[in-house]
């Protein structure tokens, strides 16, 4: 196996606050996964993200990133292998055009500008944004805007792509057209998704979950290990997905299975429950 | 009693300029006092042109709306508008970015005093609003940024309840927060409604949330209201809620997936318990 993020005992504390942001941290983030990092709000999981990006002078322990320790000296190396997609992409934007916009990294690095109008044109493609090329970014839906902000880290070829809260302020319709598009780009470009969000639903797309509180890791596991465990979840101000949410409820009268139910299995169940009545 | 009506509304944007844009037709909508009440729709299906024409912001191009004894037309008066305001209060998306005080206290009696009440009667007006919230008295004398954000969120819509309004617009109230977080301001919105006696407008995405707390629901799509109705008048039919661009709240999804599978409801459920109550009972009395 690759780790192609390694942390070890990652510590860090804010210097005006009490207690530690991030405590003795230690996962492996293996190549190609997606790996849903999940906590309440203020548990910490942001500073995760920045600490993995090397925004983050952290106090104790070591990140590899492709098996690289992060230091000063290889931090805008080891950066340029990671994109990162914020909540809000009015946060992002720096470009009057949305093209512009896309091509803003491109110019940083140098690119050469008949090269940069290729990238740009297939990063946009890409995301399904072309039509939108000579458009203000200001006057986009939500969902068009976070594509846009895809786009521009896309065209950047990286590794690793973190994604802070990315479709939390997303109406349900743009957020599905942001994970599908998700999932395809990942396929694409073999990338690494590391995905920070507190909606369980997102949660159990992953291959594996880091479940945060306090700043520490109180468990990791698969989408099965992780969400069949309700109360914790509860306990944790998180959520409990649908199938498990129906499968709780009907514990006290029922013999329930005790692994993972999605929605669709759960239906099964009962299906087959309400035939052997019969 | 009716405390809002929309008679034959319309709203035009710029109207004759070339960026003329109709926002709302022939809204015509009525919504009692003292009830919860959920508007949805999709992006762009006229939801905040309709909640700005309420309070106030926004005038009719056609038609009048009433709030309690004020009506309002395209020919009404700044000030007739300004009267609309001060039955209404909006908790805006996010609306903790407009917070601004030192203190959390001064922050939520900024409202009241803006409208004309002293210092003294709008802090106590505040402090009423932060038991109301659930915020306790000790975070008065904070600064309302070193706040968590569930508790910020808080702050901004006891600022609002200090204003005490008769009808309380919420536009999108939990949007950014956590699931707890979330689960506790939808919570905190019922009880109010119910003990303060308000009219509670809700503008959501989370059909769940219009499932669960609304007795009526709105349904708006290209600037028209489509369908008003019961929960579970609107939320029964799937394949309409899909053509109107809405999600299927998840008990509903599951409750069809099930009846596909021979389970009978009646009444079909809008929660997780009504639909298990259901469930296990087909299953015991089949069983026997």
């Amino acid at each position: 196996m690759t780790a192609i993020i390694s942390a070890k005992s990652v510590s860090y504390h804010y210097p005006d606050e009490k207690g530690d942001a991030l405590h003795d941290l230690s996962f492996d983030v293996k190549q190609g996964d997606w790996v849903a990092v999940v906590g309440h709000n203020g548990s910490g999981k942001s500073t995760l993200a920045k600490a993995i990006d090397g925004l983050l002078d952290f106090n104790d322990g070591e990140i590899f990133i492709d098996g690289r320790l992060i230091q000063e000296d290889n931090i805008w190396d080891i950066r340029r292998k990671i994109g990162f997609v914020f909540q809000n992409p009015d946060n992002q934007f720096v470009g009057a055009t949305v093209a512009d916009d896309v091509a803003f990294g491109l110019e940083n690095r140098h690119v050469p500008r008949t090269e940069m109008i290729t990238k740009v044109n297939e990063a946009l493609t890409m995301v399904g944004m072309s039509e939108f090329a000579d458009r203000e970014p200001a006057t986009l839906s939500g969902g068009q805007k976070q594509r846009v902000a895809l786009a521009g880290v896309v065209a950047m070829r990286p590794e690793i792509l973190i994604l802070d809260e990315a479709t939390s302020m997303l109406d349900p319709e743009g957020r599905e057209t942001i994970l599908t598009l998700l999932k395809q780009l990942r396929q694409q470009y073999h990338l690494t998704v590391l995905a920070i969000t507190h909606d369980i639903d997102e949660a159990a797309m992953a291959d594996h979950i880091l479940l945060i509180d306090d700043g520490r890791l109180v468990d990791q596991g698969t989408p099965a290990e992780i969400l069949t465990q309700g109360d914790r979840l509860l306990e944790l101000g998180l959520d409990v997905p649908f199938g498990e949410k129906v499968k709780r409820a009907l514990q006290d009268e029922l013999q329930v299975p005790k692994e993972y139910m999605n929605s669709n299995r759960m239906v099964d169940w009962l299906w087959q429950k309400l035939n052997l009545t019969k | 009693m009716a405390e809002i009506e929309f008679n034959q509304v319309g709203f035009v944007y710029q109207p004759g300029t070339p960026f003329e844009a109709t926002a709302l037709t022939d809204i015509n909508l009525t919504i009692e006092s003292n009830t919860y009440t959920a508007i949805v729709g999709h992006t762009g299906s006229g939801k905040s042109t309709l909640i700005q024409l309420l309070d106030g912001l926004l005038k009719p191009t056609s038609g009048s709306v009433t709030v309690g004894k004020i009506t309002v037309g395209h020919d009404s008066s700044n000030q007739q508008l300004a009267k609309l305001r001060q039955h209404v209060g909006i908790v805006f998306q996010f609306p903790e970015s407009q917070l601004f005080e030192e203190t959390v206290l001064k922050d939520i009696a900024f409202g009241p005093k803006n409208l004309g009440k002293t210092n003294e009667e709008a802090e106590q007006l505040a402090n009423q609003a932060m038991r109301l919230v659930g915020l306790d008295a000790s975070l008065a004398s904070h600064s309302p940024f070193e706040l968590s954000g569930g508790q910020m969120r808080r702050v901004a819509i006891a600022g609002v309840l200090a204003m005490q309004p008769q009808i309380l617009i919420l536009d999108e109230p939990t949007a950014g927060l956590d699931p707890r977080g979330q689960r506790e301001i939808m919570e905190l919105f019922a009880q109010l409604q119910q003990q303060q006696q308000l009219t509670v407008i809700l503008v959501t995405h989370q059909m769940e949330d219009a499932a669960k707390y609304a007795d009526q629901v709105v349904v708006m799509n290209h600037g028209a209201v489509v369908k008003t109705g019961a929960p579970r008048e609107i939320f029964i039919e799937p394949k309409w809620l899909q053509a109107n661009h809405l999600m299927v709240p998840k008990t509903t999804a599951f409750a069809q997936a099930l009846q596909h599978h021979g389970f009978k409801f009646d009444p079909f459920p809008m929660t997780v318990a009504e639909l298990t109550a259901q469930v296990s009972q087909q299953l015991e009395s089949g069983a026997q």
